[in-house]
């Protein structure tokens, strides 16, 4: 073949060897959000289910592709043909073949995810029991308390979890549906309202773990971020304990004033902070506040700045947000007391 | 049929008689100017659902950019997918299958012309109807699979969720005409000898995709009467405090949804199995293959919906059972693509941009066709789904799919259109910038989506590592962009050149290509008696001993001359004439629809023009059945 036709062939190529290259690229990452990693037990089994079909897959782009060139350029018309074509209308031997063997292939591969799918619906029976509750536009996580399991704890956008031990995650919504996902440690399992839906895994080793929701819930859906924190077993044991406490908020200065402004201000209507009048249930849970690290779903840092800013205006933080704006009905210096309130809440 | 005569019929009931001009189209009836209305509309959709697109793509060109607000960005999407889907692709094959369809089986006009138009109109209005949500509140921003319950006045209290759904319920109408249509013309119409397995395979396309849809559009139609009910009349489908149920919606919309992805990809997939028998001088290889894989194709399609659902929750056995289906059905797909193949081997391949863009269409589609069988393995999907990866995955089958093979098809039967051909090389020019711009857009997805970018998210944080490639995607999105631009060109030239293109300039082999192009209103002078498949070409050659075509030398290539004639000669063959009715009747309907989301704020006048809709549809419906059958 000449030159020209070499050319026309590269070219041809060059967007699936751009593609193969793409997918080399992105198997070898400790990207926030990579799903092709082992640090759960459930992501590593989809990884190793994932990998040979992905394989299985190039082997037969390769193959067919390269079938597919094969045939324009050895039977392209090259001007000057004294016959027409032969005008061949089946062979059903090789029909027959073509059928069968894609049906062989995909049997095989039909085996592991069957056995898989059952696997990953075990429950291990040292599972520690996470209720999560979704909500336009956060996660809830429901801890039974350790010292009394009828009596529930609630932490918001920031899980805590021990890591090498099954966590049973029971995921509900309380108006659309979400999805719980962290892509580092497991696939993702919708929150339907009116429905409980199961989903267990185990972080194989301590970190700080990012996840989304993965279903479209309206504005801000794109920052209904959360992390999952694994920790040592003891050490998650005295965070969890620590979190079934009541708020011993300090009552002076700054952060007494915005204690005050706290208890007599629409906030209490959604937040709760046990052990005071704020007893409300549609929104985060802020007792142990001033222990967090991030806030509003994980999109800032928390620091007396950034609630500062929430505060004054969350909907510029997070299109559609249900807090109502306090920059108008509040002054800087009542919202940074309370701020400062919040951030007393250890 | 006895004819009523003129004077017997009140005037508003005189059918009228234009066939050029405004009055010309309105009124028309021919199933070939009713393709051009469906291809025309559908492209100007097109450029609608690729601006939309790019100014998505804008938007996710760096991580958190403001080019578009958070609600602005989630009507754009919603608005592309739906246009895409009901606005784009399906009409846009509707157009074929309108024009070719009589022409491939030796008809004269499809079974019920007045129905056609009709179907026409209420698709335009449909997507009229939906557009014009821009100008009363905002477009819908639910998504384009409309997941309950965000679809509840609750969450989404404003008027984009009933234009959607209302507008859908429309073109749900208009796909149901003309699958009706289309079945009862390819059943029935058929030139002598024309048996089905003589019909080409873009006709027998056109047959499972007209059954696809009768079947697929009620479960829509239903779920979206539920939504309906419940935004306009208070009822309780999805509401779930009530004990609605938001998983009802899912199963009605995929049983929907999975079908449909076939009902897009089938008549692409017929025009690649026209374009490269032609291309190739070669019959199609495995011809019953390929037409019962696409059969199969069509009642497979039924047994997968749930492989959309694989997160929702509903339990091991279900997935297994799906997670299986889905994987049998890339057996009949993969079937066509050795078929494919199979016929351009041994043959004397031109790559003319028909060719091109089928090629393309095999060549993506097969990388769609992989990325689908690696979803199908549910535990992997419980990590694909709803990112990139899938987005990457669908447009690959949609795009590098069934919009290639649509512009090859495009290509194609141009000629066979307007009677001129599209310039080759901006053809080539516009396929090599279509080919690179889809794959620079659409392959960097696989890679940030396993790296788990979430698709309908308006913006992402920094230090995810999907930056670089969501810039590549971006740039890509605008060669796709220049790559359109240069099809338009290639279009105004072509319309402006005086050159007629030569009556088989594809060497073709089915019906289509035996009458004059453009055809004359009436399709053919005589209705050809039809002895094999591919027709057309055995009247050109015939096979020697060791099964080479030979021309056979009797065969009269037609020329300009007997086109000419050809025009001339229609007289004495009877075709019905316009009528403004189907227009009428369409009208009523978007009338209807607005006042049903007019009642609660105005009450008493949104029953008024729900009424005065009625009136209208009632007229249309009225004036059609009492209207004479001709204008003499
Ligand atoms: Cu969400
Ligand atoms: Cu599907």
């Amino acid at each position: 073949m000449g030159a020209r036709s070499r050319f026309i062939t590269l070219i041809r190529l060059a967007p699936l060897l751009l593609t193969l290259a793409l997918l080399a690229g992105g198997c070898t990452t400790n990207d926030p959000y990579d799903t092709l990693t082992d640090f759960g037990d459930h992501s590593k089994t989809v990884r190793g289910l994932f990998w040979p079909v992905l394989w299985v897959a190039i082997f037969v782009f390769f193959a067919v592709e390269g079938l597919l060139l094969f045939t324009m350029i050895r039977f392209r018309r090259r001007g000057g043909e004294r016959q027409m074509p032969k005008q061949t209308h089946g062979n059903t031997r090789l029909e027959v073949g073509w059928t069968i063997v894609p049906s062989l292939v995909l049997a095989i591969i039909a085996v592991p995810t069957i056995s898989t799918i059952v696997d990953l619906a075990r429950t291990p029976q040292n599972a520690l029991q996470v209720r999560v509750v979704a909500r336009q536009w956060w996660f809830e996580f429901i801890y039974a308390d350790p010292a009394d399991p009828n009596r529930a704890v609630s932490v918001a956008s920031e899980a805590h979890i021990p890591a090498g031990r099954p966590i049973h995650w029971t995921i509900e919504s309380e108006d659309v549906i979400h999805s719980f996902w962290v892509p580092n440690l497991a696939g993702k399992q919708d929150a339907v309202p009116g429905k409980k839906n199961d989903l267990v895994f185990t972080a194989r080793q301590p970190g700080v773990y990012h996840g989304e929701c993965a279903e479209y819930c309206l504005d801000s859906h794109a920052l209904m971020r959360f992390i999952v924190i694994a920790e040592p077993e003891g050490q998650f044991n005295t965070w969890l304990q620590g979190q079934a406490q009541s708020a011993t908020a300090r009552t002076t200065g700054s952060a007494g004033r915005g204690q005050e402004l706290f208890l007599g201000n629409a906030c209490i209507g959604c937040h709760a902070i046990e052990g005071s009048a704020a007893q409300g249930r549609t929104a985060p849970n802020l007792t142990h506040f001033g222990s967090r690290v991030s806030l509003a779903g994980n999109r800032l840092e928390n620091t007396p700045e950034n609630v500062v800013r929430w505060v004054t205006n969350p909907q510029q933080l997070k299109p559609g947000a249900k807090m109502p704006a306090f920059g108008g009905t509040l002054s800087e210096e009542d919202i940074k007391a309370i701020a400062d309130y919040l951030h007393s809440l250890k | 049929m006895a004819t009523i005569p003129q004077a017997a019929v009140p005037g508003f009931l005189r059918r009228p008689t234009a066939t050029q001009g405004f009055v010309g189209w309105v009124t028309t009836i021919d199933h070939k100017k009713i393709g051009a209305l469906y291809g025309v509309t559908a492209f100007i959709f097109f450029i609608l659902g690729g601006v939309e697109a790019l100014l998505i793509r804008l938007q996710l060109a760096q991580p958190n950019l403001d080019v578009l607000t958070a609600d602005r960005y989630n009507q754009l999407f919603t608005m592309h997918g739906t246009t895409m889907v009901f606005l784009v692709v399906m009409p846009m094959s509707s157009a074929f299958m309108n024009f070719l369809l009589p022409l491939q089986i030796g008809a004269r006009d499809v079974a019920f012309p007045r129905l056609n138009a009709l179907s026409y109109w209420v698709f335009l209005f449909g997507g009229l109807f939906l557009y014009s949500s821009l100008f009363f509140g905002g477009a819908p921003n639910q998504g384009w699979y409309g997941y309950a319950p965000l679809t509840t006045k609750l969450y989404t209290p404003g008027h984009g969720v009933d234009f959607w759904a209302l507008s859908l319920q429309m073109l749900g109408i208009a796909s149901l005409a003309s699958s009706f249509n289309f079945i009862v013309t390819a059943l029935n119409m058929r030139a002598p000898g024309m048996t089905l397995l003589r019909m080409p395979v873009f006709s027998w396309m056109t047959i499972v995709v007209s059954f696809l849809l009768i079947t697929a559009v009620p479960p829509i139609s239903v779920a979206l009467f539920e939504v309906s009910f419940d935004r306009f009349f208070g009822t309780n489908f999805f509401n779930v405090a009530k004990g609605g149920d938001p998983i009802l919606w899912q199963h009605l919309f995929w049983l929907f949804g999975h079908p449909e992805v076939y009902i897009l990809i089938l008549p692409a997939m017929g025009i690649v199995s026209e374009i490269l028998p032609a291309m190739s001088g070669k019959p199609l290889f495995g011809y019953a293959v390929v037409v019962f894989s696409g059969v199969a194709i069509g009642f497979m399609g039924w047994g997968v919906w749930a492989h959309h659902m694989f997160v929702v929750g509903l339990g091991p056995a279900a997935n297994a059972a799906f997670a299986t289906s889905t994987m049998l059905i890339a057996v009949p797909t993969g079937v066509k693509i050795f078929n494919w193949i199979g016929t351009m081997w041994g043959g004397q391949l031109r790559f003319a941009a028909p060719a091109k863009f089928a090629i393309g269409f095999v060549a993506m589609f097969i990388i769609g066709g992989l990325s689908g069988v690696t979803h199908a393995v549910a535990p992997a999907d419980t990590q694909q789904n709803d990112t990139y990866y899938i987005i990457a995955h669908f447009h690959y089958v949609l795009f590098g799919g069934a919009i290639f093979g649509l512009f090859g098809g495009i290509y194609y039967w141009w000629p066979k259109f307007t009677g001129k051909m599209l310039n080759e090389g901006i053809g080539t020019l516009h396929f090599w910038l279509l080919l690179i711009g889809f794959n620079l857009t659409f392959g960097p997805m696989h890679v940030v989506g396993l790296n788990g970018q979430l698709r309908r998210t308006f913006t992402y944080a920094e230090g995810t590592g999907w930056d670089t490639w969501n810039l590549v995607e971006t740039i890509g999105a605008f060669v796709i962009a220049v790559a359109v631009l240069a099809f338009i060109y290639n279009v105004i030239i072509t319309m402006r050149s005086r050159v007629r293109a030569p009556h088989d300039p594809w060497d073709a082999r089915t019906l289509e290509w035996l009458t004059a192009s453009p055809p004359p209103e009436h399709n053919f002078d005589e209705i050809p008696v039809v002895h094999a498949r591919d027709e057309f070409w055995h009247r050109k050659y015939s096979e020697d001993e060791s099964g080479r075509a030979v021309p056979r030398p009797d065969y009269q290539p037609q020329t300009a001359a007997v086109v000419q004639h050809a025009h001339g000669s229609g007289h004495g063959i009877h075709m019905p004439s316009p009528s403004y009715f189907p227009l009428v009747t369409a009208l009523g309907l978007p009338i209807m629809a607005s006042g049903l989301m007019m009642k609660d704020s105005y009450g008493y006048a949104g029953w008024g023009t729900i009424a005065v809709g009625a009136v209208v549809l009632l007229t249309g419906i009225y004036g059609w059945c009492l209207e004479p059958v001709a204008e003499e």
